[in-house]
């Protein structure tokens, strides 16, 4: 199965994706617009920048960063983001001592109201395999080199969890506005590939 | 593992699982492993609903490996490996 799923695999992506919406437009599986609607939704409302914002408001707000471990869901919908892939955010606390880092093993399933459509390595089968079974080197490799000291914890999204990464604060940031400190915020830093510089 | 608000606790990895999960938890059969105390809301039974069969839901527990347990050639001291398991999954120690 797997030789022949290359096999065919080999078409360009675009091509593929042009091929399957129109087998889908002729079994007139696709409502009229919905293609346009989600690509539209996809680029206005999913974005890292809203997963940034979240971070910048929990490195601030003490109560907030509490309610943010507590309950992911509800806290990044107090800033508005929620929606589909966003029914059940998990938050994930990096310390000094504990790093974490998310992936999702299957597939691409990402946090999208917070962290955007997940890019192109994260979907790679490179990543999904070695993150899990040699995540420091691979980190290392990625650009983050963390000392064995630091525990490494590996978060595969394997059910309906959908989770980010709340990364360290970096230090010299004291007193800086929200907005500031969500500029710092990558979206690697969310999934747990790189600090906050 | 019936019960919310659980301690963390060690189990042994049933052997029912799924086919798409057989390879990850073929590796785990016979580790040991952490049921971390968050437990999630009832979600969907991949196993059923891949088949069509009627929907059920069962509660997801963060379940947590060391990972030289699952890859002893690969992985190194102090990483560990949390992924989210359906009830049905678990059986107890």
């Amino acid at each position: 199965v797997t030789a022949r799923r290359r096999s065919e695999g080999s078409a360009p992506p675009a091509a593929r994706a042009a091929a399957l919406a129109g087998a889908l437009a002729d079994k007139q599986l696709v409502p009229e617009g919905f293609l346009d609607g989600i690509t539209a939704r996809a680029v206005e409302s999913w974005s890292p920048r809203n997963g940034a914002r979240v971070v910048a408001r929990a490195w601030v707000d003490p109560d907030y960063r509490k309610r943010l471990l507590a309950d992911g869901t509800a806290a990044c919908a107090e800033l508005g983001y929620a929606g589909p892939q966003g029914e059940y955010i998990v938050a994930l606390e990096n310390t000094p001592d504990v790093h974490n880092v998310i992936v999702c093993t299957q597939c691409s399933c990402t946090a999208w109201p917070v962290l955007g459509l997940p890019p192109d390595w994260y979907k790679s089968p490179a990543y999904r395999a070695r993150v899990v079974r040699e995540p420091r080197p691979l980190l290392r490799e990625m650009g983050l080199d963390l000392p064995e000291t630091v525990a490494i914890r590996v978060w595969d999204t394997s059910a309906e969890t959908r989770y980010m990464v709340l990364p360290l604060r970096p230090s010299g940031t004291e007193g800086w506005s929200e907005e500031r400190l969500a500029a710092l915020v990558t979206r690697e830093a969310m999934i747990g590939v790189a600090r906050v510089p | 593992v019936k019960t919310h608000g659980i301690d963390a606790t060690l189990y042994t990895v049933s052997r029912d699982a799924d086919q798409w999960h057989l390879s990850y938890l073929w590796r785990a059969n016979g580790a040991t492993y952490v049921v971390s105390e968050h437990v999630a809301p009832p979600f969907s039974f991949p196993d059923a609903a891949a088949h069509g069969l009627p929907h059920r839901t069962e509660h997801t527990y963060h379940v947590e490996f060391d990972a030289r347990e699952l890859w002893a050639d690969a992985a190194g001291p102090n990483e560990t490996i949390v992924v989210d398991l359906w009830d049905g999954y678990l059986e107890g120690a």
